[in-house]
């Protein structure tokens, strides 16, 4: 269903996908190597951002499974999962909470609410949604979610939203058969995720940065967001063979301010229960950065302890930037500990908070348990245009209207470049949406479709019926021309401190909305049974009088004769009186033969 | 007046029956065949029968006399005792074995060979070349008592070939030593019986180490060498895994490919320790565990070793180093003794070997990388991985077997293992299939679908299949078709359709039906009660009235 558009469009629009097919740099790699990283970000709005990157790089390629025999750093629990299903680059995330993008600016890894799972399989294999089906399954035993949910139904292919983000051919990378893309908006992440995720570290959770990794602290945050990044890269600068790069993320963001009284100090004990006090011996790289964006525009006076080792100013983009880096090794032997810390000589001042450029919002609109509609709202605080690509997935059960579907920027209608849009069928596929469009200079741009609800069948409903279904976050991808708010890592190297030599002037942002909680007609779950009831009862009432109808004989009784329903109970009683005439119209079950013979014998009589 | 009531009444008494009738022959079967669930017709009696089937297996022996000494006579002789002591003391139960024996004088091509060979393991490997020595045939070789290569044990071949020199013994002592090795060391008919008992889950079976320990008949098995640094910071110890599988354990695993995959893979574990606290000897200084204390280091290891991707059964090898505290860490028996080998193995799981590397000393740069030494690894896992496929002969019948050495495996070895791993997957298959037909006949909503059907026909046919080859002694083939036979009887075991409407039990159903059959029925049958008494009524009439 792609929209006819002039060549310069598509040239346009796809201008930017060549960004993510950049070149590598040059490792000189000992066979595998790990390394563990810590971001720490505080923001304007009090809180503070941490976010773990255990990085390992190992010279070994799914395309070739020979290479996946004897592990070291890599885990073979994962490993053995890639080569079985043959899986070119995988990324999964298991999140608890929302991003507030207005308030925080862009996490280092962008995930929705939920799980989200995209993976590129590699063109060997031959039947793609039957290894994704066996992926998915074998996924949620190892990280103990329930990716299983993740069946046909829930899977969409994203024609353009979702590229490679390792090292591709262009001709694959185009080809969005060999990928798929599904999300549980309803997951709900805990320790029981953390766990066999902190397994697959070459340290365990031992020692090294992820001794922070506290369960009991981490899910008592504002917004917890594990991640497994899987893709391949360059080996060497030439790019003759391929390494593949595991990157295990974490990111946890909590608000100090409350425990400090208002001020926004804090030490790593206070947040996490523990200081730093060990370092990975496998990691060739151990260090902490922390972003000193907003600390420096604050009028108030910040000190860090201890000191770091390092200030690092940069520009990226435009941006001007500055990390301080401690180097866990060095700090420990040293102090013995890193009980990193931040005082503040003032309480915080809650102001207006500069939002990043492109940022979304997305809710449910109309009323009733009829219709309803779905509105997105993308601001551009830039003052150039950008092309955005946004990407909805609906279930089936909330019908879209594919006419209903408006871009509008400040009420005037924005044509998009393209469209990629696959209806949904009930009970077997999802609505599939996809847009390519321009977003104008400091504008806001509103994205609106109607749906109408559909009736499920009664077994379809899951338990707890009556708190709503989830629908996916709608994704937005755009290419940024400037790093303003923007964390993550550059798109060509495996470490976060490459950021700080990072000089690329695009970079690449992929941003989630909330998800939706829609409500559907439910019905009173007893409701069948007795629907069954009703409608035997009537069958039963029918049939029962068509039967007598057919099998008894009704005879008129004499009107002078008939007598009241008292003196019929006492006729009863006193049966042996055989000049008392009872007649009875028998359209019940309890005449007996007696009756029935009293009245021949009577009428014979009369007769005779 | 009176007549048309009585013809009105004869009207309505045939509808009363038209009706039931109409309900009892149309109503009730349409109402049935609706509900009905797909279910395709089984072999029941076939499977039935399956579980009364006796194996047997043949085994094809031939002698070879290079002995002068004995003369036709002789030969005869040993040929009748060789019989009698083979068919001697049958295993007990379903499973029987049967030999076909061959004794002849050696050809003068025999005799060249023998001249020309200068050991036993020669002559043994010329002899297989000269005969191309097929899976199930043994050859007894008795070997002159003139001959440099005289035996004084029996000696078994790394091939299929068994050598004995008779002594002073008289024929039918020699027979019956023959018989006893074949039946005991070569054919292993206990070790068969085991497997099958095992298989087919007979409750009144005493703990066997041998049964216990063998790992359990599977198309392919994953076996995963995993290396523990307990203290990577102190001793970050190295192995070079690739080329020592390569060179130890390939051999084995090019030799079964033909009759299981085995995936072998390693990996390396740092900072995973033993929960419980070795004991410490102060005087010798140093540490150990007791054989008591061994189950309980396996579980927190586990926990960390990673599940596997494939469904095939597991075996682990593990290299511990000890952590600086511990080292030297050792294991006792129970006399107090350390165990040479220092290392053990845990039944059906695989084996734990302790590598004590030396502390590094105060002033060394940390980490030390010190490597293994793969050949002493290799050699405690290959000990242990042939106790676990139960390739190793442990008797008390005393015969000399020829190292295996870097084949890993002997031609007569293997035989056993295929004869076993026939035999056990044979009961499993036919128990799976049994335990499928009883299943899906206790309930009786269960779907069946086509495909369920065809692996269970195939299975059946397979299994057949298998227990004939088995019994004319093409033991390769039979193997084979009992895999296949337990490979169709899993899938179908396991095939997911058969849980679809398992969750709808009958009484419910009768609860959705019984508002819609008991109104209708209750009238339906008390006219028909109605009009058989009127019948019986007119009928009464009629005859009193010719009467």
């Amino acid at each position: 269903m792609d929209a006819s558009i002039g060549p310069w469009h598509r040239t346009r629009c796809l201008l930017y996908f060549k960004i993510i097919f950049l070149f590598f740099k040059v490792y000189a790699l000992p066979d595998d190597t790990f390394s563990e990283e810590l971001l720490v970000k505080p923001f304007e709005s009090g809180q503070v951002l941490f976010h773990f990157q255990f990085t390992t790089l190992w010279n070994a390629s799914t395309a070739e499974p020979g290479s996946f025999t004897h592990y070291r750093l890599f885990p073979k629990a994962l490993g053995d999962v890639l080569v079985k299903y043959q899986v070119q680059e995988l990324h999964l995330s298991l999140t608890q909470g929302l991003w507030r993008y207005e308030k925080w600016g862009y996490p280092p890894e962008d995930a929705p609410p939920g799980v989200e799972l995209w993976v590129w399989f590699l063109p060997t294999v031959s039947n793609i949604d039957k290894t994704w089906s066996d992926l998915v399954n074998a996924l949620s035993g190892l990280f103990c979610a329930s990716l299983n949910f993740m069946d046909s139904k829930s899977t969409v292919l994203p024609r353009w939203s979702f590229r490679p983000m390792g090292l591709a051919s262009e001709y694959y990378s185009f080809d969005s058969r060999f990928m798929r893309y599904s999300a549980l908006p309803k997951e709900i992440v805990c320790t029981e995720n953390l766990t066999p995720w902190k397994k697959l570290l070459p340290c365990l959770s031992r020692v090294g940065l992820a001794t922070l990794l506290n369960a009991m602290k981490l899910y008592d945050s504002y917004y917890s967001s594990l991640g497994i990044h899987v893709r391949p890269v360059c080996r060497t600068q030439t790019c003759t063979d391929q390494s593949i790069e595991l990157k295990q993320t974490l990111s946890v963001v909590f608000d100090p301010t409350i425990s400090s009284s208002g001020y926004q100090n804090w030490q790593l004990r206070s947040l996490f229960g523990d200081p730093l006090t060990s370092q990975c011996p496998l990691a060739s790289i151990s260090k902490v950065y922390l972003d000193k964006a907003h600390l420096q525009s604050s009028d108030a006076t910040v000190t860090l302890y201890p000191e770091p080792d390092e200030v690092v100013n940069f520009t990226r983009g435009r941006e001007k930037l500055t990390y301080a880096v401690w180097d866990i090794g060095r700090q420990i032997s040293r102090h013995q500990q890193l009980n990193l810390a931040i005082h503040y000589n003032r309480k915080i001042h809650y102001g207006e908070i500069n939002p990043p450029p492109v940022y979304a919002q997305r809710f449910i609109t109309g009323f009733g348990l009829e219709k309803g509609g779905i509105t997105s709202i993308i601001y551009n605080n830039l003052d150039t245009n950008l092309t955005a690509i946004y990407m909805e997935t609906i279930p089936w059960f909330l019908r879209l209207y594919f006419s209903s579907i408006t871009i509008t920027n400040h009420g005037i209608v924005v044509k998009p470049y393209k469209i990629h849009y696959v209806p949904g069928k009930d009970r077997a596929r999802n609505y599939q949406l996809e847009l390519v469009f321009r977003l104008r200079p400091h504008s806001v741009t509103k994205i609106s479709m109607q749906f109408e609800r559909a009736f499920l069948k009664w077994t379809e409903y899951p338990p707890d019926a009556n708190h709503g279904f989830y629908v996916n976050s709608a994704i937005i991808s755009t290419v940024l021309p400037d790093a303003y708010n923007y964390t993550a890592s550059p798109q060509t190297s495996s470490l976060l401190g490459d950021s700080t030599r990072d000089n690329s002037t695009e970079f690449f942002l992929r941003l989630h909305t909330e998800t939706l909680l829609v409500s559907l007609p439910t019905p009173d779950f007893s409701m069948p049974y007795n629907v069954i009831c009703l409608a035997c009862t009537v069958v039963a009432i029918v049939f029962g009088s068509i039967h007598n109808l057919t099998t008894r004989r009704f005879i008129a009784v004499d009107p002078d004769k008939q007598v009241g329903i008292i003196q019929k109970i006492k006729n009863k009683f006193k049966r042996n009186k055989p000049e008392e005439i009872v007649a009875e119209l028998t359209a019940s079950e309890s005449v007996d033969q007696k009756n029935e013979s009293d009245i021949k014998t009577k009428k014979k009589e009369e007769m005779g | 007046m009176v007549l048309l009531a009585e013809e009105d009444k004869t009207l309505h008494v045939y509808a009363a029956v038209g009706i039931g009738v109409v309900c009892l022959v149309i109503g009730v079967p349409l109402w049935w065949k609706t509900t009905d669930v797909y279910r395709v017709s089984l072999p029941y009696s076939d499977i039935d029968q399956l579980a009364q089937y006796k194996i047997q297996y043949g085994v094809d022996v031939t002698v070879i006399s290079f002995d002068e000494q004995m003369v036709d006579a002789d030969l005869a002789a040993l040929s009748k005792h060789l019989m009698d002591s083979l068919d001697r003391n049958p295993t007990p139960g379903d499973i029987s074995s049967r030999y076909r024996t061959n004794v002849k004088e050696k050809t003068t091509q025999e005799s060249s060979l023998l001249s020309s060979s200068t050991s036993v393991s020669d002559l043994d490997a010329k002899l297989n070349e000269v005969y191309k020595q097929d899976h199930n045939h043994y050859y007894v070789i008795l070997l002159p008592q003139t001959s440099q290569l005289k035996v004084k044990a029996p000696v078994i071949g790394l091939n299929r070939n068994i050598f004995f020199t008779k002594e002073e013994k008289d024929i039918k002592q020699l027979a019956d030593q023959i018989g006893q090795t074949l039946k005991e060391v070569v054919v292993r008919e206990r070790s068969v019986l085991k497997a099958y008992e095992a298989a087919k889950g007979s409750r009144d079976q005493k703990p066997d180490k041998e049964r216990m320990r063998t790992v359990r008949s599977h198309p392919g098995y994953d076996i995963t060498f995993t290396l523990v640094n307990s203290q990577p910071d102190i001793i970050d110890a190295q192995w070079d895994i690739q080329h020592a599988v390569h060179a130890y354990l390939e051999p084995l695993t090019k030799r079964l490919k033909k009759y299981a995959a085995i995936n072998v893979q390693s990996q390396v574990l740092y900072f995973t320790q033993m929960m419980t606290k070795p004991k410490t000897d102060k005087e010798k200084n140093e540490h150990y565990y007791t054989t008591k204390e061994l189950p309980l280091i396996i579980n927190p290891i586990e926990a960390n070793l990673g599940s596997p991707a494939s469904n095939n059964p597991e075996l682990n090898f593990l290299v511990y180093v000890p952590t600086r505290d511990e080292h030297p860490l050792h294991i006792r028996d129970d006399t107090g003794m350390n165990l040479a080998s220092n290392a053990f193995l845990s039944p059906r799981w695989g084996g734990i070997y302790i590598c004590n590397i030396p502390s590094p000393p105060q002033n060394a740069s940390l980490p030390v990388r010190p490597s293994i030494d793969m050949k002493k690894v290799m050699e405690i896992f290959l000990f242990q991985l042939r106790l676990l496929f139960n390739l190793l002969y442990q008797g008390s019948t005393s015969v000399d077997l020829i190292p295996v050495g870097n084949t890993v495996v002997a031609e007569w070895e293997l035989d056993g293992w295929l004869r076993s791993h026939c035999v056990e997957n044979l009961a499993t298959a036919t128990a799976t299939l049994q335990s499928l037909a009883q299943l899906l006949g206790q309930i009786s909503n269960i779907v069946i679908n086509d495909d369920i059907g065809q692996e269970v026909q195939s299975a059946v046919q397979s299994i057949k299949e298998s227990y004939q080859l088995l019994k004319e002694g093409f033991l390769e083939k039979a193997f084979l078709a009992s895999r296949e036979a337990i490979i169709s009887s899993e899938k179908a075991f396991f095939d997911p359709s058969l849980l679809e409407l398992l969750y709808f039990p009958e009484d419910q159903k009768f609860a959705i039906y019984i508002p819609l059959f008991l109104p209708i029925s209750f009238p339906v049958f008390s006219s028909l009660f109605k009009a058989f008494k009127w019948f019986r009524e007119t009928k009464g009439l009629t005859k009193a009235k010719q009467e």
